[in-house]
Order: structure tokens, then C-alpha cells, then sequence
């Protein structure tokens, strides 16, 4: 998704349309619109950036995921699996742009879908068609010959790496104002990396070493500390 | 074979404050375990699956408060006399104690070994205790955190996940060594009692914690039972 922020308005119809399509309470948001101010007075300028799901290439979410519910589909689409979601939240942590909500009355983690259901039907996502500043531009980036890839070119947009989204700079907002690029939380890394196999391998160890025990030791009747062991039972 | 080769004298071990403290802990720290054991052994989780997952998370949200208030306080209310002596006692580390460390996976095994004599809590229990003390307060933080994560900056709630699945994990794999020493293994097996009735008999506390054993009775016992030679045996039950 393409997001021209030279264009936005900041009236977050998205956010509203996204909540009705979505039928989201009140303080669940899938896109949220965040207001920027730069400057000293006088010399004042502001700014608005939307964000949602970034549907990253590699999500940290699916990664840290204990049941499969969060999963990337081959279109590249990040979903959750409602069915699947125990509500754990592991993923709220994971995510690195605070994309995802905890829905408290299902007790499920719920986010931006990019609409597919909609997108099957060849609609648009809900937030893409409401925008009246027709700041938001959905389709595939893979397609040299798409809209999204031509307007991507056209208006030299910034990608924000490792996601799939791209913004065109507020003329009063620098880069640093955009989200910053995919970069996996460090503690992902050593959670699923180092310390859960690691101590896996801890508990294996203990249950091998008992197993080896208890076969010594019924093998030998508790033996092998001279000749009283039996009395010892 | 028979029990009565350990005499009918029967020594005090373990008051009703420490025995209770004991089994609550042990009892919610297993139904944590298992409950939680379902996020990180994937094929555990999908025998349970879904719908069993959210019980389970119910479960470990109960359990979790018993887990981090009740075993304190039945001991600081209890018996605060015990629960200082155990820490006093896990906290004092001496060469003799490296010893038996360095000796009892011999012991483990069932080979011959040569254990240095032990108080009350033997070097492998003190290590065991010192695991659970600091696991479990561990485990109570992060999971607090975990809980409550709108009060903590995410990095404090990102890395309270990686450890408290390795507080998990490793107090796990002592709890299998722990529960296998009490209830298995030949040597140490006569331990279960003191922690279930309250008394070991005379002959295992002299054999197992002679310094321990020669406080508690006062050298009240005939010089003609003392230990047989080379036989200092001990378990980090």
C-alpha cells in the first residue's frame, strides 16, 4: 500500500471505515492516524502519518506465534487465524510498529487484514476506498505495470524496508516523521533463537539423565556402594 | 525390602508450615508448568488445541497467584524460624559443599562415591533450593509483567518473554532431577517422608546428614550405630 501524505488530510475516515467494515469497538483501531508537530512558534509545521499493519516479508508476529493463528499468506497478506488466536499476545510485543489490537470481549489479537475479503471480491480495502484525499493506493508492487508501482515510481515514495508499505513525505515532515524500517526486536531472536531451544535441551538433558539413572540403578538394585545398598531401599 | 532396616527412631525434619509451603508450591508450580508447556511444545499444543490453549490460559492466570503469594506467606506467617534457617543454610557455601557437588553425579549414577558429610540440606538441596528461590521469583516478575504489560515500556515487556520461558524450562529440569531423587532413586528415596510426614528415620539422617543429625539428637545415639565406613551417601532430593 502506497500512502501519499502530501495528500492526507488527517481525517481519519480510514480509521472510521475500517472500524465499521470491521465492526471494531470504540478503542480498537487497525489504522490509526498520528498527528506530528515541528518547529517553534511561529515557525510551526505539522503533519499527519497514518499507520496499520505493515505486513512485513519477515513478521516478527508470525515468529513468536505459539499456535500458528498469525500467518503470512502466499499473497504476502500477514492474517490471524481467529480460531486459532488463544490471546497469548506474545505477538503485541513482537510487533515492532504496535499494529495490533486485543480485542478484550473475544479475548483474540485482531489487526489490519489490507481487507482481503474485500480484495477477493476485487473491492478495495475499506480505508483505500473512503479516503476522500485519495492519499492511499492498494494493489501489487510485484507488478511493474500496476497502478501502485507506477505511482511508487512517479512520486519517488519511500519504502519502508522489510514492509510492505511505501509513504510519499509531508513537505513539513522529514523521513524521520515516517516509520522506521523492519527491524526484528532483539529479544525475538534470542527467545526462539537460543533460549527456548536451549532450554529444551536443559530439560532433555535432566529427563536423559534420570532415564540412565533409574536403568543403572535396576540394573544394580541399588547397587554399587557395597554390599548394604539392598538395605537401603 | 524392608523399612524397619532403617530403625523405628524417628527424626524431626520438616514442620507442617514447611511441608504445606512445600507441596503448594510444588502443586501450582506443575499445574504452570504443564499449562504453559502447551506455548512452547507445539505438538502438545495442537493435542490440546485451541479452545483447550484459552482453559489453559485461564488456568495459568489463576494458579498464578497462589503460585507467587501462597508458599511465602504460609512460611512467614508459619514457621519464620524455618524459613530463616533455610535461607541462612542455602546461602552458606563452603569447600566441603564443592566437594559433594563435584562428587554426586557418581552418587547419581549409582557408582561408588565419597560424600563429604552434610547439615540439614545437602549441597545438591541448597543448589536445588537456591534454582527454586530464584526461578520462582523470577518467574512471578516476568510473568507479572507479562500480565500488566501496559505498565512497563515494551523492551521491559519484550524481554520478559524470552525469560520467562527460560525460567520455565530450567526450573523444569530440575524438578525432574528433584522429583526423580525423592521418589525414585534408591538412595535418597527415604527423603519423600520427611517432606510428606515430617520425620526421616534416625538411620537416614545419620547416613545422609550426619552434621545435621548429631545437632538435632544431641548425640543422643549409641556410639554403636554410627555410619558404616565409606558409606556417606547423600541425594539432592
Amino acid at each position: 500500500m502506497l500512502i501519499d501524505l502530501s495528500k492526507c488530510v488527517g481525517c481519519e475516515a480510514c480509521t472510521v471505515n475500517c472500524q465499521a467494515e470491521w465492526q471494531l469497538e470504540p478503542e480498537e483501531q487497525f489504522t490509526k492516524v498520528h498527528r506530528y508537530e515541528t518547529g517553534k512558534f511561529p515557525q510551526v509545521k505539522g503533519g499527519v502519518v497514518p499507520t496499520q499493519c505493515f505486513h512485513c516479508h519477515q513478521p516478527p508476529c508470525v515468529e513468536v506465534c505459539p499456535t500458528g493463528a498469525s500467518y503470512k499468506r502466499p499473497d504476502g497478506i500477514v492474517a490471524i487465524d481467529e480460531d486459532k488466536c488463544i490471546g497469548c499476545c506474545y505477538c503485541l510485543s513482537a510487533c515492532p510498529y504496535g499494529a495490533r489490537c486485543f480485542d478484550s470481549s473475544r479475548r483474540i489479537v485482531r489487526k489490519c487484514y489490507f481487507c482481503y475479503p474485500r480484495i477477493e471480491q476485487g473491492k478495495e480495502p475499506a480505508c483505500v476506498n473512503t479516503c476522500m484525499a485519495g492519499a492511499r493506493t492498494f494493489g501489487d508492487v510485484d507488478d511493474p505495470t500496476s497502478a501502485i508501482s507506477k505511482a511508487i515510481k512517479e512520486t519517488k515514495a519511500v519504502p519502508i524496508r522489510g514492509t510492505s508499505i511505501f509513504y510519499v513525505p509531508s513537505p513539513h515532515l522529514d523521513r524521520s516523521f515516517l516509520p522506521p524500517d523492519l527491524k526484528e526486536p532483539g529479544f525475538v531472536r534470542w527467545w526462539k533463537g537460543v533460549i527456548q531451544p536451549g532450554g529444551k535441551a536443559v530439560m532433555a538433558a535432566a529427563a536423559g539423565a534420570v532415564v540412565v539413572s533409574l536403568a543403572i540403578n535396576t540394573i544394580n538394585k541399588g547397587g554399587g556402594t557395597g554390599g548394604d545398598a539392598d538395605a537401603r531401599k | 525390602m524392608p523399612e524397619s532396616n532403617y530403625g523405628e527412631e524417628r527424626v524431626v525434619r520438616f514442620g507442617l508450615a514447611s511441608r504445606l509451603a512445600h507441596w503448594s508450591n510444588a502443586i501450582c508450580f506443575v499445574l504452570l508448568l504443564v499449562t504453559g508447556a502447551a506455548l512452547v511444545f507445539p505438538s502438545f499444543g495442537h493435542a490440546v488445541g485451541p479452545e483447550g490453549m484459552r482453559a489453559f490460559r485461564q488456568i495459568h492466570r489463576v494458579v498464578a497467584v497462589p503460585f507467587a503469594f501462597l508458599a511465602p506467606l504460609i512460611m512467614i506467617l508459619g514457621d519464620p524460624k524455618a524459613l530463616g534457617n533455610w535461607l541462612k543454610e542455602i546461602f552458606s557455601w563452603s569447600k566441603t559443599d564443592l566437594e559433594f557437588i563435584l562428587a554426586y553425579p557418581r552418587e547419581f549414577f549409582g557408582l561408588k562415591a565419597k560424600l563429604p558429610e552434610q547439615g540439614k540440606f545437602n549441597a545438591g538441596e541448597k543448589l536445588n533450593s537456591l534454582l527454586t528461590l530464584f526461578g520462582c521469583l523470577m518467574m512471578a516478575i516476568t510473568g507479572f509483567i507479562m500480565l500488566y504489560p501496559g505498565r512497563f515500556s515494551p523492551a521491559v515487556v519484550g524481554w520478559a518473554h524470552p525469560l520467562h520461558s527460560l525460567g520455565a524450562l530450567v526450573i523444569g529440569g530440575v524438578i525432574i532431577g528433584h522429583a526423580y531423587l525423592s521418589l525414585l532413586h534408591p538412595h535418597s528415596k527415604e527423603s519423600i517422608k520427611g517432606m510428606i510426614w515430617g520425620t526421616v528415620s534416625a538411620r537416614f539422617a545419620r547416613e545422609h546428614h550426619a552434621k545435621w543429625y548429631r545437632e538435632a539428637v544431641k548425640l543422643r545415639v549409641q556410639p554403636a550405630m554410627r555410619p558404616i565406613e565409606g558409606e556417606e551417601i547423600d541425594s539432592i532430593a
